[in-house]
């Protein structure tokens, strides 16, 4: 049985949002964002001449938005506990320690490694 | 009450007219897309020994840069608009300026790259006589420019959008029927244009978040509407 050409978006828009789940799961930060916003925009485009989505078309819209918020939330908190462990001096020697037993390097290593100076990033 | 239709009609038609077809479009606007930016290179690398011979050299290769991607413009204009009425659109449209009417399709663009090139005329002149060590607030001053070239260079789009379409539409007549047409044809519904542009912002953010890929899609969604208030102003206007 052949799709119409609005099935198909919408069926595509679904596995988008499906892959950006899964993605925001395996793969963080980049994937999840095209996945899921290419999945939203497939799906208002799949709505054609209709004022509203379809069933399947809405859910692709959620579990896409999900996605996005995951990600979101996880590079945000990322970025914050980033930047607590440069101010806290604890928290510096636990994260140095299983950046180690995970890396073999310690933090100050690690961002000497990046030609970067913890001094200059405590500022942040 | 008006019998021009509301944004929200227009972008409806726009999706219907895309159901099945956005394999085509999505492709022409790649190929769009990547034509203008590998041309765009050309200004980005062009230096020469002398200010001024360079200042002249990158006006040039701006004006015959923008003169060629409004061509393909108008070949997107004709992809869009052929799906606006029911017909088959192919990918080599997008040369279809480069084939039919080469003339008129030439002065036209020529025209509108003249523009864009006098609104970002300043940018140019800034950027050669004064570098950073010169003076103070260098880069403010750089963004305010570009910004003003930038609104100058919308205000014109939308000005002479419809310009394109009259091209299509109106084969026998000359560049400056063309344009004359194109601007009295929009007068009135320039703010009703513009509205409709601003109404993909949000969908541009969910571009710019997945690094420019869902661009493809939502480039052609704009286009399609534009094809659809240009139909909707024909269906309207006693042109």
């Amino acid at each position: 049985m052949t799709q119409s050409p609005r099935d198909r978006l919408t069926r595509t828009s679904m596995s988008l949002a499906i892959l950006a789940i899964f993605s925001t799961l395996t793969f963080p930060v980049v994937f999840p964002f095209i996945f899921g916003s290419l999945s939203i925009v497939l799906a208002i485009l799949s709505k054609g001449r209709r004022e509203t989505l379809t069933s399947r078309g809405r859910t692709a819209v959620w579990v896409a938005a999900i996605a996005l918020a995951i990600n979101t939330v996880m590079i945000v908190s990322s970025v914050m506990y980033f930047i607590r462990v440069l101010h806290d001096p604890e928290l510096q020697e636990q994260f140095s320690k299983v950046l180690y037993q995970m890396y073999g390097m310690t933090f100050e290593e690690l961002l000497q490694q990046l030609g970067l100076q913890s001094s200059t990033l405590s500022n942040l | 009450m008006s019998a021009f239709k509301e944004n929200k009609y227009l972008k409806a038609d726009a999706r219907e007219s895309l159901l099945g077809n956005l394999t085509t479009t999505v492709i022409s606007i790649f190929l769009y897309m990547l034509s203008t930016m590998t041309l765009s290179e050309l200004i980005a690398n062009f230096r020469s020994g002398s200010i001024l011979i360079s200042l002249l050299l990158s006006m040039v290769v701006f004006f015959v840069v923008n003169t060629c991607a409004n061509m393909l413009r108008l070949g997107l204009s004709c992809i869009f608009l052929s799906l606006q009425f029911g017909r088959t659109a192919r990918i080599r449209d997008l040369l279809y300026a480069f084939r039919n009417d080469s003339n008129t399709a030439v002065i036209i663009s020529a025209f509108i790259a003249v523009l864009e090139l006098a609104c970002m005329m300043p940018v140019f002149l800034f950027l050669t006589f004064f570098s950073a060590q010169d003076i103070p607030g260098y880069q403010v001053i750089y963004l305010l420019l570009f910004l003003s070239g930038l609104i100058g260079t919308i205000a014109i789009r939308i000005r002479y959008a419809m310009c394109s379409y009259l091209f299509l539409d109106f084969s026998g007549f000359t560049a400056e029927e063309l344009i004359r047409g194109g601007t009295k044809l929009i007068r009135g519904h320039l703010g009703r244009l513009f509205r409709l542009y601003l109404s993909f912002i949000p969908l541009y953010i969910l571009s710019v978040l997945s690094f420019g890929v869902a661009s493809l899609w939502v480039s052609s969604y704009t286009h399609a509407a534009e094809a659809a208030f240009y139909k909707d102003l024909m269906g309207n206007t006693a042109f």
